[in-house]
């Protein structure tokens, strides 16, 4: 059995897993875990519940850089800008990540896609991220067993992508996010246009920060159009359908990929048949 | 109704007989210990200890180790400790010499670079990592002509080498086999047959299991080779990551091996295959190597893999007819750590949470340190609080057969 040189969401979830294993295994601080595809876009993200809600971006952006650079943050700080990382990070307001536990995915001598992971110190954040490629190349899946907030996560993400599959429906980008609006899970099914992660994080955002389903919120706020903290932050404005109050352990659930109508018809059928 | 397992009690338990346990065996049987060696398969290495490319770094290689790694300390400080070991355990320990052809200045500016660090490391008193003197010949740069003498049937591309005389090859199998019977002579027991399948920690000590036996041990040292994660995630010490790296090795027959006397190689340029080829121990030739990442389960040999072995031979020796003369093909595994830099370096460590456990990795260049293993793990497990007194009647060169 050899490896297929193509990043899908099952390996993503794989090396996920396998980060979340090692960190368990070695005591160490919970955080966030992050691949993204060969264009530096999330393929699946997951946030343990006490990990700190801005290791969400972070780790988001480690894999980011590891995928756009096709390289790790240790080796562009210290062989590549040796210690002038900060004029990149400039000059991509911001974005460019050369802390470590940024690597790159590497199938069959191509980069793939990258990891990241936030949440420890910078010597733990390589480990992780280390462990999440090594994972990529074991046959066999990684046990878990995480917090209450990221399994009730999985199991909606579950239920949607069985959902999706099952009514043949276009795959869809699934988040979830916890009552803070911070995300704990975001997944992208395979063939998804990356267009539809961010879509699904503020449909998700904006039922969290008005406890209400995406589209419920302008029957209260009236119609705001701009987002009312900007773009940059995690703070994002869409009340189209798609995103769902849940409001219990966990937030909202934030569903893009198909019409907005039909969105709202797969988050609230997949939350149906886990009676949520 | 379930099986009654037999239950053993030893001080130290060493999983996997390969080249780094029966190494590390060897070490411990100097002290006043029971140890006991626990190897899933038949015999003494039979998995990285035998697919390899039988060398020896005994010079320039050693030193274009990263220093300041674990790598390069114990390889260096194997050096000399080698012509000692094969007159005492009596195995065959040939110095081929290593030739690293020179294409071009870029070349040459490397390799004057590592001959510079040699130089440093076999002279500077002050280096941390001094090779004593009498065990390191210098390195010396040969012009075309020289390169001719030292081998007739080299292409006429290269305009140089450097040259490496310190390079040996032993046979891998035949170094474990002589450490484990020299451990078994000095009390070391054998059990052969034995996966370990479970772990657990009762009251500070670790408890093996396999389908026979209940292991119950006061120290592990997991050196289980390319399964060592696996091992190690029984006992939730795994506090290291690797990737299971797939090489790919071509044999040819001795009348090719009778006209190439020094293993040969150039720099491989934007290609992660190494470019080498190598006389082995007994007069035949090993060539590739063709390096993948990949599942441990895929060991398939590949044709691309077999025609690069022959695309370097045929790079570097291009008048003889290297398609007519193979022996056979192999694939072999070993750990690579760090391998999106590419900075492999040896693990050798007590994790964090798990006391009175160590683990061994090795990856390239695991034999060519098995010196100084079995050191490495007594100065690890002395710093932890371990204490280990020296046994009067421990004989350096005695053998027993270890398969009873």
């Amino acid at each position: 059995m050899s490896l297929n040189n193509t990043l899908n969401l099952n390996l993503a979830r794989k090396i996920i897993n396998a980060m979340i294993s090692f960190s368990m295994d070695n005591n160490m601080l919970p955080g966030s875990y992050a691949v993204t595809d060969s264009g530096g876009h999330v393929v699946a993200l997951e946030r343990r519940d006490s990990a700190l809600p801005a290791t969400v971006d972070l780790a988001i952006d480690k894999a980011w850089t590891a995928s756009v650079m096709k390289l790790s943050a240790k080796v562009l700080d210290q062989v590549i800008t040796r210690g002038e990382g900060w004029r990149l990070n400039v000059k991509y307001h911001g974005r460019m990540t050369l802390i470590h536990g940024a690597i790159p995915l590497i199938i069959q001598g191509e980069v793939v896609g990258g990891i990241g992971h936030s949440g420890e110190s910078i010597e733990g954040d390589e480990k992780i991220a280390q462990a999440g490629f090594a994972g990529a190349y074991r046959e066999e899946e990684f046990e878990t067993n995480v917090e209450k907030g990221l399994e009730i996560s999985r199991s909606i993400a579950e239920s949607v992508i069985n959902y999706v599959n099952s009514n043949k429906l276009k795959p869809v980008a699934i988040t979830i996010t916890d009552v803070n609006g911070w995300p704990l899970l975001i997944y992208r099914m395979d063939g998804t246009p990356y267009g539809f992660v961010e879509i699904s994080r503020s449909r998700a955002w904006t039922s969290s920060a008005f406890k209400l389903n995406s589209h419920e919120v302008t029957k209260i706020v009236g119609e705001i159009i701009e987002c009312p903290n900007g773009e940059d932050s995690n703070e994002r404005f869409n009340t189209s359908q798609g995103g769902i109050y849940i409001g219990n352990i966990i937030g909202s659930l934030g569903v893009a990929g198909n019409s907005p109508e039909e969105d709202y018809k797969i988050a609230t059928n997949s939350l149906k048949s886990l009676n949520i | 109704m379930p099986k009654v397992l037999e239950t053993i009690n030893t001080d130290i338990s060493i999983i996997g007989a390969g080249i780094a346990g029966s190494a590390i065996a060897r070490e411990l049987s100097k002290y006043d210990l029971s140890i006991t060696v626990i190897e899933q398969k038949n015999d003494i290495g039979l998995e990285g200890t035998t697919t390899n490319h039988a060398l020896v770094c005994q010079g320039a290689d050693s030193l274009t180790f990263r220093p300041g790694t674990l790598h390069a300390e114990l390889n260096i400080k194997s050096i000399p400790l080698w012509p000692k070991l094969a007159e005492e355990l009596n195995f065959k320990f040939r110095r081929i010499g290593g030739l690293w052809l020179i294409r071009d200045n870029s070349d040459f500016k490397k390799f004057q670079k590592m001959y510079s660090r040699a130089f440093k490391s076999s002279l500077d008193p002050k280096s941390p990592l001094l090779i004593p003197e009498g065990s390191f010949i210098p390195l010396k740069f040969l012009n075309k002509k020289e390169l001719k003498n030292e081998e007739p049937e080299i292409s006429d591309e290269f305009f140089g080498a450097l040259y490496d005389p310190n390079l040996a090859t032993v046979n891998p199998p035949e170094v474990a086999k002589a450490y484990a019977e020299n451990a078994k002579a000095n009390g070391t027991e054998f059990l052969f047959n034995t996966k370990i399948n479970n772990i657990k920690r009762v009251s500070g000590k670790f408890e093996l299991y396999s389908d026979k036996y209940i292991i119950k041990t006061d120290i592990v040292i997991n050196a289980s080779g390319i399964e060592a994660d696996k091992i190690a995630e029984l006992a939730k010490a795994r506090d290291f990551s690797y990737v299971p790296f797939k090489g790919t090795i071509v044999e040819f027959d001795d009348e090719l091996g009778k006209m190439i006397n020094h293993e040969t190689l150039i720099l491989p340029r934007g290609s992660p295959h190494m470019q080498l080829i190598s006389p082995t121990y007994d007069g035949k030739l090993r060539a590739g190597i063709y390096l993948e990442m990949t599942f441990r389960s895929n060991k398939e040999i590949k044709d691309y893999a077999i025609k690069h072995a022959i695309n370097v031979s045929k790079t570097l020796y291009p008048g003889l007819p290297f398609e007519n003369h193979i022996l056979k093909s192999f694939t072999g595994f070993m750990a690579m750590t760090n391998p999106d830099t590419g900075w492999h370096d040896f693990v050798i460590g007590i994790p964090e949470f798990v006391p009175n456990w160590v683990n061994v990795i090795l990856g390239p260049a695991g034999v060519s340190a098995s010196p100084m293993l079995g050191k490495k793990v007594v100065e690890i497990l002395s710093k932890s609080g371990v204490r280990f007194e020296e046994k009067k009647n421990y004989q350096p060169s005695i053998r027993k057969g270890v398969i009873s």
